[in-house]
């Protein structure tokens, strides 16, 4: 069967960006740490994966968890501010941590300067170059990989841990979780999944440019959350799916894509908080009483 | 040597006056509602928008600077009313969101409904000439705005010390179920400070279009940012801890530019003033913590 290439580059976009949407469930939905900045760490992992493929000749398999690795790292350093600030403090500063990411990819010509890089290497198996299907099934792999990863860890000590931390530092702390602990982890844990999301773009699109992780993207990524529900893992991939598919079905909205992402937080704020799939929404509600009977 | 500083540092004070302006209507909201009302930055290019289309049709730059504050104070109570008096009771970072999704949503719809690229914007009424003081080029522009600034600033200072709406808002701030349960209209007063605050962002965005002579739909982007820093550096809920907010933001900027500029670009040293602030001191430069 062959695919006609349109649907399947909207695929593995939807895949991609669904990988770094759940990456922020995990640091906001999960652990209830703001994070505005999340398009940052996506650009971190997809320089970090051109430049070590490009300039210094790894093969993607290594740059890829490389670059997780890379943005999971500066995602510590932030969750070391963040276990210093406090709610609107540390929105502003991660807000201000993907403007100053932005500009030192845009200044310095390692990163490709208002050029940006090009010419990436697509992954390649055996000698064969994976594109278009194949590299959808690997995307696909590893979006699944880290979904069970990230369930895997929900269903733990450190699931439980992060659920206190959002929902009560105080309380978590009296029964003796390590709350700046967790709090770390929470934002090295989603910076990496934002990285290998990062990874995997920059050898899907083979050019990559500061401007496409700028601030708009991290709010994009955050609208897909919401809409998903932010405390929800599949909710990441339909969060992804409908505001990359949006666009796409109605085709004049393409215009106003970021007129469709901010009305669509907003309003899912006002009406719907907990998103499509998220703890509190009617679909979650509805399913739990079908399977309870 | 001496020149070169002096020339920086009025630059610095000028620019430095905007940001405060921009800044001001963020601190009064956050002083009362805890909210990060990063929207005020979408009422700024749309009083900008406002002020340039009324000069455009009135040639009369007070008329525009009038437009400006009523479309922009209009804008500022609707989002008050809509969005932020329905959120007080959800988790703090939910409004958050809300107002930075409708401050790109304002952006987005200038840019649909006004054009995408920067308007030219001549005011032919505005002084250009510039002085020379022992060796200081003082441009008379700038004398202008740091003046109708300043004065706006005075005037509202009075208005929130002396008169009973500002003893009303000083209340509400230090107390918000007492001075309900004496008697102060809750509503009426956030109104007023959403009013006066965003009438000050949109003159600010009529006068960042004819300092620059042009304005363009994502001229909010930078203030957005920048006006959270200089509440930061300020302190929440000050009227003069955001005037020397923004002069020390506008006064650093430019000597940072100046001397260190090849290693970063301008904008970005807010953001690593900001980020550094924060870390050495998580509750603002004059914050007194929770």
């Amino acid at each position: 069967m062959v695919l006609p290439e349109y649907y399947v580059t909207l695929a593995i976009q939807v895949g991609i960006y669904a990988i770094a949407a759940l990456g922020l469930n995990i640091t906001m939905g999960k652990a209830g740490q703001v994070n505005l900045g999340q398009a940052a760490f996506m650009g971190i992992g997809a320089m970090a994966s051109a430049i070590l493929t490009l300039r210094l000749g790894l093969p993607f398999w290594l740059a890829l968890p490389a670059s997780g690795l890379l943005a999971g790292l500066a995602g510590t350093l932030l969750g070391l501010v963040s276990v210093r600030l406090r709610h609107d403090f540390l929105a502003i500063t991660t807000i201000g941590f993907n403007f100053i990411v932005v500009y030192v990819f845009l200044y310095y010509e390692v990163f490709g300067g208002s050029y940006g890089i090009i010419g990436i290497p697509r992954p390649t198996i055996a000698g064969l170059e994976l594109k278009s299907l194949y590299y959808a099934i690997l995307v696909y792999a590893i979006l699944a990989l880290l979904m069970a990863i990230a369930r895997f860890f929900d269903k733990t000590w450190g699931g439980i841990a992060f659920k206190l931390v959002r929902e009560d530092e105080e309380a978590a702390m009296s029964l003796g979780v390590d709350v700046r602990k967790f709090k770390i982890i929470a934002f090295a844990l989603g910076a990496a999944y934002g990285g290998i999301a990062g990874s995997l773009i920059a050898h899907f699109k083979t050019v990559i440019v500061y401007s496409d992780f700028e601030f708009v993207y991290s709010i994009m990524i955050l609208s897909m959350s919401i809409i998903g529900g932010l405390d929800s893992i599949p909710g990441a991939l339909v969060g992804a799916s409908i505001v990359i598919l949006l666009p796409e079905i109605f085709r004049p909205l393409t215009e106003y894509r970021y007129i469709m992402y901010t009305s669509i937080i907003a309003v899912m704020l006002l009406y719907m908080p907990s998103g499509i799939l998220g703890s509190g929404s009617p679909v979650t509600k509805l399913y739990r009483k079908l399977v309870q009977k | 040597m001496i020149d070169e500083i002096l020339q920086h540092l009025l630059s610095g004070v000028t620019v430095g006056s905007i940001y405060a302006a921009t800044a001001l209507g963020l601190t009064l909201v956050y002083g009362l509602l805890k909210i990060l009302h990063i929207a005020h930055a979408g009422v700024y290019v749309w009083g900008a928008y406002a002020g340039f289309y009324a000069y455009t049709y009135t040639g009369n730059p007070i008329v525009a600077g009038l437009a400006s504050m009523a479309v922009a104070a209009l804008l500022g109570v609707g989002i008050e009313r809509v969005f932020y008096l329905r959120l007080l009771d959800k988790p703090r970072y939910v409004p958050l969101m809300v107002s930075i999704a409708l401050f790109i949503l304002m952006e987005e719809l200038a840019a649909n409904l006004f054009g995408h690229y920067p308007k030219g914007f001549h005011v032919e009424e505005l002084p250009r000439q510039s002085i020379n003081v022992g060796g200081l080029t003082i441009n008379a522009l700038q004398v202008v705005v740091v003046s109708i600034i300043l004065s706006a600033f005075v005037s509202l200072w009075a208005i929130l010390a002396k008169t009973r709406f500002g003893i009303a808002s000083q209340a509400l701030i230090q107390d918000m179920e007492v001075s309900q349960a004496l008697g102060v209209n809750l509503y009426r007063v956030l109104d007023v400070n959403f009013a006066l605050g965003s009438a000050l962002a949109g003159l600010a965005g009529l006068i960042v279009g004819m300092y620059y002579s042009s304005i363009y739909p994502y001229m909010g982007n930078i203030v957005a940012y920048k006006a959270l820093v200089v509440i930061v550096l300020g302190g929440f809920g000050s009227i003069a801890g955001a005037l020397l907010g923004g002069i020390i933001l506008g006064v650093s900027e430019e000597f940072l530019t100046a001397y260190l500029g090849h290693i970063l670009p301008r904008e970005a040293f807010a953001f690593i003033v900001l980020v550094l602030l924060l870390i050495a001191r998580p509750q603002g430069l004059l914050g007194r913590g929770e």
